[in-house]
């Protein structure tokens, strides 16, 4: 169990995250740049583990956790936010996202993050 | 990019070095990509301060901005990029509008990131010092802000419910005698952010696997903390500490411990460890800072009211800003393709790779062409049967004459057979030679496909090169809003054909040059508000660029609507520097005059200003253009405005060719350059003031054979085409080149080619009227002839020649 759907509209973030997750055992099996994307991809692929950006062009984070769960209710979503994302944050919690990672992340613990998951997912 | 021991993100000790190179090329390329948006969506706000579309492409791009700062480690200008979001945050949510001063401001902000990015592109990781324009940011909030920060603090903190007073609890309460729960004791690692929403996700994740009866501190309580160490929960449950270990342990939980079940709980007594414990348990240090309200941000005041009323009410406007990214999502016709950032260095060895397959690839070509008409049908292959055939039957007719005139003998038999043998193994030879024809047409058959395939990879290949136009044109906008605001001119920017595509090289050139022609026409072009009332024109002048693909070629126009270009002027000018004598220039059509503009050193501004009129005038910008194997021209109409157009081909990598046959030599001409092909008889060529002139419809062109503008090697010296073969007709190619037109002689003309121009320069001394080469398919080379100088060489050659007769 070890797909991951990688959603982050910066490339930047999606080559840190990607970088970081291979580097913990994890297979990107794709990467989405928008909320649309990422649905569309997650129902492709069926990915044991998405992370999900919050603040994205088009359907933003929130949107995309919760139309994911509408496919699949027990889907596997950590949302990587802004720390000032905090609202929605809290409503994707309650939409049922399985973790959040505040960026910016020190990638060591995101390591550690990645590890924990792909054992416990 | 910069070298890696300067690159500041080392300092973040994110990851190895090697590949910190790679992320900072994407932070840089993405970040100018961010800004360059950024400023677009502040333009539009200027007019339209609540444009939602605008406003929150603002705040995302900040967003963005200041993620991958803090990504790289650039803390200051993520910091500030931090404090720019939160004002357009106010903006967004309507709490503020932006106004034209604070817009400004934002710019202003903008290039400081662009200068951050220019510094780190250069190498230098220096953040820079924006506590300037955070001060002048503040000032402004103080200003219009009607939420200052001092709102936030006194009243909202007041409006937060004290910690000790009743608070309502959304979770279920259940009566502690029922509870038979198990107390699970959670901590966090220190200084976790949000550990606050760690605590709701537990809560939230524990729901599912049971009832979470009580917290501690309560749910409500840990709402807008960072810091919380401690938390502890009580569950009712009938899973297993593993299992309830799993579902509790998110990430930043440092260690969890039960404190067993709280009553009879059937659950988890398995374990031996488990202690009672009662439900009012002492284990949250009083440090925990309850009353503590310390979001400094604005957001902070929405989550002030804790009541699940509201949270009910708050979940409202969120479902509307669903709604809203939905609707926005439809107006996105095309979903946003993944792309990748290659290394235009590494686009260019493709191109060059692919160019040098073409080229071997047409040698195939011409090898299998020459080859042909041996291999062709009914030639080879059915000669020699024919002739083995008429062998045999010479022979027969041989043997039966011998032997109706009994002169056959043994030997003579002996002698038959044997020639029969080598018919037979003529036979053999011809059937193998057949088998190669067989063979030889599958070799045609591939190398057509190898063609095939190869075009359609060099097109791949420039379609990869290949951008739109669009935000190189939109970046101007920007422009030209700062200046019309120095210049006090009133100016609009329409741009058109964004969507046209063109050599990614190219685009990197053309900002320069397309930047002066802007800044020319506000400074010089457009007339001051009151001018072009006076002069009945709309009070905003409008500057237009436009870019279309005309056959292969692209079209840019910049266009105004200013006073036009004064040619009267250009003649003071032109006289006053030396350039042209009073009587040379009064003989000059307008024409003529407006393009001394492109003369080296030119300027007619009356004032230098700050911007344009530097002396790097236009003639920089037309050798620019020309450098990009382009051609820029400009046409004026006095109080109409002047028109730019910039001719590009749409590739620097492959020129449609015109072949020409000079001596032994092959030549090519870009077919763009050619203005037609005449075949002339030696006796229309006319001498015109000793100039060899020929008549083409009425119009008389100067002409030239190769030898009157290149010095040619005199081992390779003959006899000019013209009067080696008096009576036959000349190929005279008629080359165009900024409105000027040359008859060029040549011996003969050999076809169109798609030729992949390789620089000479590398290799040779650049020589005047060449510009490169190609190798052609039989491995010849070719030269390219480059027309503009070609026809200046003549003009020159003919002024010198004319003169030094007399």
């Amino acid at each position: 169990m070890n797909r991951l759907l990688i959603v982050d509209d910066a490339l930047i973030m999606r080559m840190k995250i990607r970088d970081i997750a291979r580097s913990a055992g994890w297979q990107v099996v794709a990467e989405a740049t928008n909320g649309e994307e990422a649905v569309h991809l997650f129902e492709e692929h069926r990915p044991d583990l998405v992370t999900l950006d919050m603040v994205m062009p088009g359907m933003d984070g929130l949107s995309a956790l919760k139309a994911i769960r509408k496919l699949q209710p027990d889907a596997n979503i950590v949302m990587v936010s802004a720390v000032n994302q905090k609202e929605k944050l809290r409503e994707c919690i309650e939409s049922g996202a399985l973790d959040f990672v505040v960026k910016p992340f020190d990638p060591a613990n995101l390591k550690a993050f990645f590890e924990q998951y792909r054992q416990s997912t | 990019m910069g070298s890696d021991k300067n690159n500041p993100a080392n300092e973040s000790g994110s990851s190895s070095s090697d590949d910190l190179s790679e992320y900072m090329q994407v932070f840089l390329d993405e970040s100018a990509e961010e800004l360059d948006s950024l400023v677009e969506a502040i333009l539009l706000l200027e007019d339209d301060p609540r444009n939602a579309d605008a406003l929150n492409k603002a705040f995302r791009m900040l967003h963005s901005l200041k993620g991958s700062c803090g990504m790289m480690g650039f803390e200051v200008v993520g910091d500030f990029a931090h404090t720019l979001e939160d004002r357009f945050e106010n903006y967004r949510s309507g709490k503020d509008v932006l106004d034209r001063d604070t817009a400004t401001l934002v710019l202003k902000c903008v290039d400081y990131f662009r200068a951050f990015i220019d510094r780190l592109r250069k190498g230098n990781a220096s953040e820079g010092d924006p506590s300037e324009l955070k001060l002048q940011l503040e000032t402004r909030s103080e200003k219009t802000l009607f939420i200052p920060e001092s709102l936030l603090r006194g009243p909202a903190a007041e409006s937060a419910p004290a910690p000790s007073a009743p608070v309502a609890v959304s979770m279920p309460v259940v009566v502690p005698t029922l509870s038979g729960g198990i107390l699970i004791k959670i901590k966090f690692k220190p200084g976790l952010q949000l550990a606050d929403l760690k605590a709701r996700l537990i809560v939230s994740r524990l729901s599912s696997i049971g009832e979470v009866v009580e917290c501690e501190p309560k749910i409500e309580d840990v709402r807008s903390f960072d810091d919380l160490p401690l938390f502890s929960l009580t569950l009712l449950t009938d899973r297993k500490f593993d299992e309830i270990r799993k579902f509790a342990n998110v990430d930043g939980v440092e260690s969890i411990d039960f404190g067993g079940p709280v009553a009879s709980g059937e659950a988890a007594q398995t374990l031996p460890d488990v202690q009672v414990a009662p439900i009012r348990h002492e284990s949250i240090p009083e440090t925990v800072p309850v009353k503590e309200v310390t979001s400094r941000r604005s957001s902070a005041a929405e989550e002030i009211s804790p009541s699940p009323s509201v949270a009910a009410s708050t979940s409202k406007p969120t479902r509307k800003t669903a709604v809203q990214a939905a609707s926005e999502t439809a107006e996105v016709k095309a979903p946003v393709n993944e792309t990748l950032r290659i290394d235009i260095e590494r686009l260019d060895r493709l191109m060059n790779l692919t160019g040098e397959l073409v080229v071997t690839n047409a040698r195939f070509a011409q090898i299998t062409s020459d080859m042909s008409p041996v291999f062709r049908r009914n030639s080879v292959f059915n000669k020699s049967k024919d002739v083995t055939d008429r062998l045999r039957q010479r022979l027969e007719l041989v043997r039966q004459q011998m032997i109706a005139s009994k002169s056959a003998d043994e030997s003579w038999n002996s002698i038959f057979h044997g020639l029969e043998d080598e018919l037979e193994g003529l036979d053999q030879q011809t059937a193998m030679w057949n088998e190669g024809h067989r063979h030889f047409l599958q070799i045609t058959e591939a190398v057509d496909q190898l063609t095939r395939v190869s075009k359609n990879l060099q097109r791949g290949v420039l379609n990869t090169r290949m951008v739109p136009v669009g935000p190189l044109l939109n970046r101007f906008k920007r422009v030209i809003r700062d200046l019309s605001v120095e210049r006090s001119k009133r100016v609009q920017l329409l741009v058109q054909g964004e969507n046209t595509e063109l050599d990614r090289r190219m685009i990197d050139s053309l900002g320069d040059p397309l930047l002066h022609l802007v800044r020319n026409s506000i400074d010089h072009g457009l007339e001051s508000p009151e001018q072009r009332v006076a002069c009945g024109k709309p009070e905003v002048g409008t500057i237009s660029i436009e870019a279309s693909h005309r056959g292969n070629n692209v079209l840019i126009t910049v266009r105004d609507d200013g006073g036009g270009i004064s040619s009267e002027k250009i003649r003071a000018r032109v006289v006053s520097r030396g350039i042209a004598t009073e009587a040379q220039v009064r003989e000059m059509s307008e024409q003529q005059v407006i393009d001394y503009i492109w003369h080296p050193g030119f300027s007619t501004a009356e004032q230098v200003t700050d911007i344009s009129g530097r002396g790097v005038g236009m003639d920089i910008v037309r050798s620019t253009i020309t450098g990009l194997s382009g051609t820029i021209d400009v046409a004026s109409t006095p109080g109409q405005g002047t028109t730019f157009t910039i001719r590009l081909p749409l590739t620097l990598a492959i020129i449609r060719s015109l072949l020409i046959r000079n001596r032994s030599g092959y030549f090519s001409v870009p077919i763009d350059d050619v203005r037609e092909i005449v075949s002339i008889s030696p006796d229309e060529i006319h001498a015109v003031h000793r100039h060899l002139t020929i008549d083409v419809r009425g119009e008389l062109i100067s002409l030239v054979t190769m030898e009157n503008i290149f010095d040619w090697n005199v081992s390779a010296e003959s006899q000019p085409a013209d009067s080696s073969s008096s009576s036959r007709n000349i190929n005279v190619v008629l080359l165009y080149s900024r409105g000027r037109t040359l008859g060029l002689c040549v011996d003969s003309l050999v076809g169109r080619a798609d030729i992949v121009i390789k620089s000479l320069s590398e290799n040779f001394v650049a020589i005047r009227g060449l510009s490169g080469a190609s190798i052609m398919g039989d491995g010849t080379v070719c030269l390219m002839l480059d027309c503009a100088s070609l026809i200046e060489l003549a003009s020159e050659r003919a002024v010198a020649h004319g003169s030094g007769r007399r």
